[in-house]
């Protein structure tokens, strides 16, 4: 392969792939503007990394694999906001109590409020199409 | 080699430092494997969102000191002079003191919180600094060199892409991208799915480095289906990283383009190691020499994965799979299977300098076996467990994820047991590499190792 002929690609890549990064940086592609964190769920979302709560848990399936997926706990039946205080500051078997102040927690609960309205992690949320693609049963 | 005055050993301080952080990965993941069958071990004293990071961090160490180390040394091909020396020293110097801050930073409970490697986005300065030196110092020693070889292009496109793709990494300290949640794992997950392929151009590329000094055959690296190879795995390190998000809430051109890309990287790298072996063969299989063991072995993982990472990248199956342990093997398929025996090959051909390594070889032999046993436990017993939960995630009628956890205990212990065996076989792989390479340095002759030449380079 002559030498040219390697730099045309290479820089054929290297401009797509800076077009591309500089599109996903600066557009707004979630699909719901809910997605956005406010003061109080950006704070709740400091707590969560301090925590190292990503470690167990999972958003959208990403994440730790030893406690559940959180990103609709918030809205899940028979859970709401109570449920999740309750489990930080106790703890279960496997989750060990977190000693956070009710301002903490009221943080925290808020950070996953806002997740849970981004969107729905459930993969039964979807279906397959017959290119092998997934849609949204929503859509 | 074209030495002025002092004898260059960074690449073996890399390469040795990289085999304790090894021997360090495979301890902590032991531990962590324990939450699965004890959950109350250790827990409030070194709970599980320790162990995680200490275990992914020693693992990253782990490739990119190799990695580093294996491109150190093939300087000693070129020339090597006081400045060069010095960069590869300081890049040593910095990433070691990183790793003290870091791992300190996570015994006394102080995380970065984000996913895969993480830890607080000050420390990141250190290895961005001393990354800098690395690629100085590649610019310095390769750019006057006249025809690269393919594992040139690789090793520079590593260098570069790891740095863009791990400063990407830290743009959620910018409001713009933290406060938009979507964006925010979009990016995070696009800097990640970059960082595993700009590390894995630099362990592939010492796999052609390695295969051509084994085989004696520089056309390979020189080839068009080589650099066709090397540009799709560019492509691949850009473009196919959506896999990991597919069920996220973001625009669907991000899901197509990253199906459309696809895994292709695997079926031409499968290719190149086959042409490879064909070349060997006609030449005869290097008379007991562990590298080409273990490059060997890392290609029937290299078929297995490509199979896995296959089915993964179809959206329809993904769902299914996607949130399980069908990830984690695919992950421990990859590091171990591949990168980990690739650089093991690396660190056991260069660590030994001009020794002759027969003696050991039985030895290192029988661990790889053992290896390759319990790695291929374990990745069965993941994947069970991985269809098992993607079975239940996808069943309209739940169980709690509690009881869910407990109905995979059988598996979990296996894959303990799994674990216990690679912690042996690595460990005992490691200290057998480490102790040829003290016996060669200090010129020692033990009995039952018999290493009659000594170290004459560097």
């Amino acid at each position: 392969m002559r030498f040219t002929v390697k730099i045309g690609i290479l820089l054929f890549l290297v401009c797509s792939f800076v077009m591309y990064s500089f599109h996903l940086y600066t557009s707004n592609h979630s699909l719901k503007k809910t997605a956005l964190l406010g003061d109080a769920a950006l704070e709740g979302k400091i707590i969560w990394q301090q925590n190292n709560c990503q470690s167990c848990h999972q958003f959208y399936g990403l994440g730790g694999y030893l406690g559940p997926d959180l990103t609709n706990v918030y809205s899940t039946k028979d859970n709401g906001t109570g449920y999740i205080g309750i489990m930080i500051k106790n703890g279960t078997k496997t989750m060990p109590a977190f000693k956070m102040t009710e301002t903490e927690i009221e943080k925290v609960t808020e950070f996953l409020r806002c997740m849970d309205q981004s969107g729905k992690a459930d993969p039964r949320n979807f279906k397959a199409t017959v290119s092998g693609d997934i849609k949204c049963k929503d859509e | 080699m074209n030495s002025k005055s002092t004898p260059f050993f960074a690449d073996r301080l890399f390469l040795v430092t990289a085999l304790l952080m090894l021997v360090g990965a495979v301890i902590y993941g032991s531990l962590a494997s324990v939450y699965y069958i004890a959950p109350d071990f250790l827990k409030n004293n070194l709970g599980f969102p320790q162990l995680r990071p200490l275990h992914v961090t020693s693992v990253v160490f782990w490739i990119l000191m190799a990695a580093s180390g294996g491109v150190y040394r093939s300087y000693r091909d070129v020339k090597i002079n006081n400045l060069i020396h010095s960069m590869a020293l300081a890049h040593y110097v910095i990433w070691f003191v990183a790793m003290v801050i870091i791992f300190t930073s996570y015994y006394r409970g102080i995380f970065g919180g984000r996913e895969y490697w993480e830890f607080p986005p000050q420390y990141a300065g250190f290895i961005a600094a001393g990354w800098l030196f690395f690629l100085i110092s590649y610019l310095l020693v390769y750019a006057s060199k006249p025809q690269w070889s393919v594992y040139h292009w690789m090793w520079l496109t590593g260098i570069v892409c790891f740095l863009i793709t791990f400063c990407e990494n830290y743009l959620w300290v910018f409001p713009f991208i933290n406060k938009d949640a979507v964006k925010d794992l979009t990016i995070q997950w696009k800097s990640n799915g970059s960082l595993v392929g700009s590390w894995n151009q630099l362990v592939y590329g010492l796999a052609f480095y390695l295969m051509e000094r084994i085989s004696g055959d520089k056309q390979t690296a020189r080839s068009g289906i080589s650099f066709a190879m090397y540009f799709l795995g560019l492509f691949n390190l850009m473009f196919n990283w959506g896999h990991h998000i597919y069920t996220l809430p973001t625009a669907p051109y991000v899901r197509i383009i990253s199906y459309a890309v696809s895994m292709t990287e695997w079926i031409i790298f499968l290719r190149i190691i086959f042409l490879w072996k064909k070349t060997n063969a006609s030449a005869g299989k290097p008379a007991r020499r562990i590298s080409f063991d273990f490059l060997n072995s890392s290609d029937h993982w290299v078929l297995l994965n490509l199979f896995l990472a296959l089915l993964m990248s179809i959206p329809a199956i993904n769902i299914y799979t996607h949130g399980t342990h069908v990830t984690v093997a695919h992950a421990m398929g990859t590091t171990i299977g591949i990168n980990t025996l690739i650089l093991l090959g690396v660190s056991s051909e260069f660590l030994k300098g001009s020794c002759n390594e027969t003696d050991s070889y039985p030895v290192l032999r029988r661990w790889l076996t053992i290896l390759n046993i319990c790695l291929g436990t374990m990745l069965l017993s993941l994947l069970v467990v991985g269809v098992l939960k993607g079975i239940w995630q996808m069943n309209p009628v739940q169980s709690s994820f509690q009881q869910m956890m407990l109905s995979f205990r059988p598996y979990f212990i296996a894959m303990f047991c799994a674990g216990i065996g690679l912690l042996i076989a690595i460990t005992g792989t490691c200290v057998v590499i480490l102790r040829t390479f003290i016996l060669c340095y200090t010129r020692k002759k033990v009995p039952g190792y018999g290493f009659s030449s000594l170290m004459k380079e560097g």
